[in-house]
């Protein structure tokens, strides 16, 4: 099977799969239909993969327990909002206020730090620069694992176990380094030359920063925001160690799920799930526009 | 109010590169000074000493009564237009030009009324509320200009600001500079590459290389009276015709050409040496067309000819090596005519001569030259010779 090299003349991305590599010598525009036909194939099976599951919860989130049990597929009887309700009951309103508090709080803290480590990091000169981008950046490959039972320990002496500052304080600490990395490179292509133009206007290092450098680098806080949300929205293990008594919502779906198996509503189960993942999405519908207007459009030209 | 010194100002940038050596300049209130020169001879690097931009490492500056040496670019009271623009990209028009006046706390009736008067001057009134992505690379200039404008700073600081647009507007944007230098009435200092641009807007040109002041002057002195090879190569478009002649007696030989040395020159100490003889394209004449019985005539052969409609190029070959000088043919936009690939020991020679003349490729011309307006330079140092009293200007 040749998944090796990819002779191809045509100058196509070099990012074809390798599934292709067979047919390859073709030449010209069938070179690039062919790659494009393969890349929608791969996206649209990579959809159906995120869709079908996705559109499952979402379908037994409004069915009986054993309606989900007897036809996964089947429309049901009749919708059975009351599954959010009795989530609802079960204590997801609660963990959805903490997750939403703590998230907020950490995606706040971590994209305001962040953005002004970043920039200080890639627009200013002075000594121990790139050691600091460098720590940030080995901070990317510590697993989170590995730190848990010390961060337990330091968590427990500032004494801020199951409170919202703490878990705030540690998921910014955990989304700290990549949002410097990412927010640098894209400090990086901003051009000086607008920054100095503010200085000339009068502005000071604060002043450049917050009214001109901060709103050029929209595009890329959104990304990074979204990416943050999602990521700490997401966060099971951190919580789970560190707030034991004030579980978020991904702590809360396990003990959910954990219980069902004795109470058998799994319609619950599910609008628990819904509720967990809407938050994602609708943060994700309301800014994805934006994203893709922010990275294409030149700033300057 | 906006004189500027600069005073014995070097600029060492890390890494041991000296961009700037020792430059002593005073530039006039209300001067429109250009600073010009190849790219990389530290012009830039010395208008951003004047802005702030870039710390001095030796010397001083001063601007007005005060010295601003140390101080931060806000401190200095000048604005500056930068080559790209650089426009808040997230703000209007409106908010892109009184951006620096809020900062300052201005009071709002103040700003907008500046803001309009500038927008009025520069023909910006209806682009008020558009963001730069939405102008033109020419508006986007004028509001790098706006913005500079209503600061009503002691001096405004141009960085190549028309390199970015195309031929025309660049040509329609510096007539534009020049009518807003005569209603300010505000010093400007100027940077460019482009010897045009430098001779049509200077009120006085500072000529620059390698980090070191060449000459400043007005431009036709520049032009008239450069003080060594450089400058003369530098300044004039198309460039200055330099060979290497020898001096015997009164005649001057380069190639097969025998000419006067015009009365006057102080070359007897070169007498049975060579010196670098330099011509301006202008200063020759098809004399066929244009007849004077007193001036000295060479006869060549036309390898390219470039009808431009109001003058004609003539191109030929002296057989004499050419003087090459370091740095001056470096600008391909700088409009001059490519030079012909001369074949060894051979020059290439530009003459601008009247549109009527005959000259077609491979004819013979025969060209009046006018040895008064000869420039001659040491071979060695590349200074001119200086040698008569020269009349200013002449037509």
């Amino acid at each position: 099977m040749a998944v090796t090299t990819r002779t191809d003349d045509a100058g196509t991305p070099t990012a074809t799969p390798p599934r292709q590599a067979g047919d390859g010598r073709r030449a010209g525009r069938a070179g690039d239909a062919g790659v494009n036909v393969l890349s929608h194939v791969v996206l649209i099976g990579w959809s159906v993969m995120v869709l079908v599951p996705f559109a499952w919860a979402l379908l037994a989130s409004v069915k009986t327990s054993g309606e989900i049990f007897g036809s996964p597929w089947s429309l049901p009887e009749s919708f059975q909002w009351s599954n959010f309700a009795s989530a609802w009951d079960k204590g997801v309103g609660q963990y959805l206020l903490n997750s939403v508090i703590v998230v907020t709080g950490g995606v706040v803290l971590t994209m305001l730090l962040g953005s002004m480590a970043a920039y200080v990091l890639a627009r200013y000169r002075f000594p121990g620069n790139r050691f600091v981008f460098y720590l940030f950046a080995a901070g990317m490959m510590f697993p989170v694992f590995l730190a848990i039972v010390p961060l337990f320990f330091v968590v427990q002496n500032l004494g801020m176990l199951s409170t919202y500052q703490g878990l705030i304080l540690v998921y910014v600490a955990y989304s700290l380094p990549f949002t410097v990395f990412f927010m640098h490179a894209f400090f990086k292509t901003l051009p000086t030359s607008v920054a100095e133009a503010a200085f000339m206007d009068g502005c000071s290092h604060a002043g450049v920063f917050f009214r001109v450098m901060l709103p050029m680098a929209k595009p890329g806080l959104l990304s990074i925001g979204i990416f943050n949300v999602i990521g700490q929205f997401n966060q099971f293990v951190l919580p789970q160690f560190l707030s034991p008594e004030k579980p978020v919502l991904a702590q809360g779906i396990a003990t959910l799920l954990a219980s069902q198996r004795y109470e058998g509503d799994w319609g619950a189960l599910f609008a628990a799930l819904t509720i967990a993942m809407v938050p994602v999405v609708v943060v994700y519908l309301l800014f994805y526009r934006q994203v893709q207007a922010g990275l294409t459009s030149g700033t300057l030209k | 109010m906006g004189r500027i010194v600069l005073e014995h100002v070097s600029k060492e940038f890390p890494g041991g590169v000296q961009a700037v050596r020792d430059v002593s300049l005073e530039i006039g209130d209300g001067e429109f000074m250009v600073l010009v020169g190849p790219s990389g001879c530290g012009k830039t690097t010395i208008l951003r000493m004047i802005a702030g931009l870039d710390e001095v490492t030796d010397g001083e500056v001063t601007i007005g009564d005060r010295v601003v040496t140390d101080e931060k670019p806000k401190d200095r009271d000048i604005a500056m237009v930068f080559q790209n623009y650089a426009l808040y990209p997230h703000m209007n028009v409106e908010q892109n030009i009184g951006f620096g006046m809020r900062l300052r706390r201005t009071p709002k009736p103040v700003v907008k009324q500046r803001v309009s008067g500038a927008a009025q001057a520069l023909a910006l009134l209806d682009y008020l509320a558009r963001k730069p992505a939405d102008l033109s690379g020419g508006q986007r200039q004028r509001v790098a200009i706006g913005r500079a404008m209503v600061r009503e700073p002691k001096a405004f600081l141009m960085d190549e600001p028309l390199s970015n647009l195309d031929a025309k507007l660049r040509v329609q944007m510096r007539a534009e500079l020049a009518r807003l230098h005569k209603q300010l009435g505000t010093t400007i200092v100027y940077v460019t590459h482009d010897q045009v641009e430098a001779m049509t807007l200077g009120t006085r040109v500072a000529v620059v290389r390698d980090g070191v002041l060449q000459q400043v002057d007005t431009p036709q002195v520049l032009f008239h009276n450069p003080v060594n090879l450089f400058v003369a190569g530098f300044i004039g478009s198309p460039t200055m015709n330099l060979v290497e002649a020898a001096v015997t007696g009164d005649k001057l030989e380069f190639g097969s050409h025998r000419l006067p040395v015009p009365p006057g020159t102080a070359l007897e100490a070169y007498n049975g040496r060579t010196v670098i003889l330099g011509i301006r394209p202008s200063d020759f004449e098809d004399a066929d067309v244009w007849r004077d019985e007193r001036l000295p005539v060479i006869e060549v052969t036309a390898d390219v000819v470039e009808d431009l409609g109001t003058e004609a190029h003539v191109l030929f070959s002296v057989d004499a090596p050419p003087v090459q000088v370091e740095g001056v043919d470096e600008d391909p936009e700088a409009g001059a005519p490519i030079p012909l690939v001369a074949a060894e020991g051979t020059s290439v020679f530009t003459a601008a001569v009247d549109a009527r003349t005959a000259a077609r490729i491979g004819s013979t011309v025969r060209l009046s030259v006018n040895p008064a307006r000869f420039h001659f330079f040491d071979r060695d140092s590349g200074r001119v010779i200086r040698s008569r009293p020269q009349p200013a200007a002449s037509s």
